[in-house]
């Protein structure tokens, strides 16, 4: 019995000195992230200000944020993958965080466009018909049948040439964005990613901590154990 | 919300107005149909309460999977950030602001592996 409990304190005593080393990598990992962070960000604030210095200190500000009347959709999404510990028989589960950036410039919908011109060329038919007499019913048909080859012409046209939004937030500040201000959002979407890369070092610096502090419970029972013993 | 459902969930900011600016400049932010933006401009007016209930709100929302909050503002809500330790997401990152540099020993994630190490553990 005490040959048992002295093999399971061994091997507790390994696994929480394997989980501390991991630790400490982590919070050494998580720190150097958060500095990088610190010097991409800074280097984005002081583009913004050279930007405000020369379009004025309101043209960069909080003002030209959305606000809560205006819907507004964001380019930067955010995927969080569960990943299983190395070396614990997939008990262990952290979040592995991914961000993606979408296409800022977005086609406008195709279908109400042609809807609305198929429903007035109708409407303009059924005016008509009510006046046409029966010789003109042959010429409605032909003509019917050019309407639509030409529908299809146009749709192919359209294709080519569709109607485009751009979402991309720079337009609030400026129509005609400087260079400092472009530099200042390339600065900002790498601060992104690399929030997502703390995020999954955090999560897998939180999972090692609630095991380790597991552990340490399990140790603190049985140490408990041997001194009654 | 179904969009972001469909395609990713949100980084949601808590800052002041630089860090708001310059995040949402990088393609972050969003106001959906209920007219509910992801993110909170601090600034000298705003109050520890509507800061904590911005907060609390980001919190219950299931399309949001990050807060970024500045270091000097999580400082005022750490009573709140420290209470919410079981849920992994959504995460919440401390980041540094224009004005007040990154202090690792007021991260709360990196002080609570901090203090799982103590004398009595190394016997």
């Amino acid at each position: 019995m005490a040959g048992s409990i002295q093999l399971s304190r061994e091997a507790l005593c390994d696994g929480l000195d394997h989980l501390a080393l991991q630790q400490l990598r982590l919070m050494d990992q998580l720190i150097r992230c958060n500095m990088m962070l610190e010097e991409k960000t800074r280097s984005g604030y002081f583009l913004l200000s050279k930007t405000r210095y020369s379009m004025g200190t309101n043209a960069v500000s909080s003002l030209q944020l959305p606000s809560p009347d205006s819907e507004t959709e964001s380019l930067a999404n955010v995927v969080t993958s569960p990943v299983f510990l190395e070396g614990y028989k997939g008990d262990i589960m952290y979040h592995r965080v991914d961000v993606s950036f979408k296409d800022p410039v977005a086609p406008l919908p195709e279908e109400e466009e042609e809807g609305e011109v198929f429903e007035t060329q109708k409407s303009k038919k059924k005016g008509t018909r009510k006046r046409q007499t029966a010789d003109k019913k042959e010429q409605m048909i032909d003509s019917d049948n050019s309407i639509l080859e030409n529908d299809s012409e146009k749709k192919a046209s359209k294709k080519s040439t569709r109607k485009s939004v751009n979402r991309d937030p720079i337009r609030w500040f400026s129509a005609l964005p400087q260079q400092t201000l472009r530099q200042a959002q390339q600065d900002f979407k790498s601060s992104i990613s690399l929030i997502a890369e703390c995020a999954t070092i955090q999560s897998k610096l939180r999972t090692i901590n609630k095991e380790y502090s597991r552990l340490q419970e399990i140790k603190y029972k049985v140490d408990g154990g041997e001194k009654e013993e | 919300m179904s969009v972001a459902a469909a395609q990713g969930k949100l980084i949601a900011v808590i800052g002041d107005e630089d860090t708001c600016v310059g995040f949402l400049l990088g393609g972050i932010g969003e106001v959906n149909k209920k007219r509910e933006p992801n993110f909170l401009v601090v600034d000298k007016n705003t109050s520890v309460q509507e800061i904590e209930d911005c907060y609390k709100k980001f919190m219950k929302r299931d399309d949001i999977d990050i807060i970024l909050i500045n270091q000097n503002i999580a400082e005022q809500i750490r009573h709140v950030i420290d209470s919410d330790n079981d849920n992994p997401l959504p995460a919440v990152l401390e980041i540094p602001s224009k004005d007040h540099p990154y202090d690792p020993t007021k991260d709360s994630v990196l002080r609570r592996a901090k203090g799982l190490y103590s004398a009595d553990d190394m016997r």
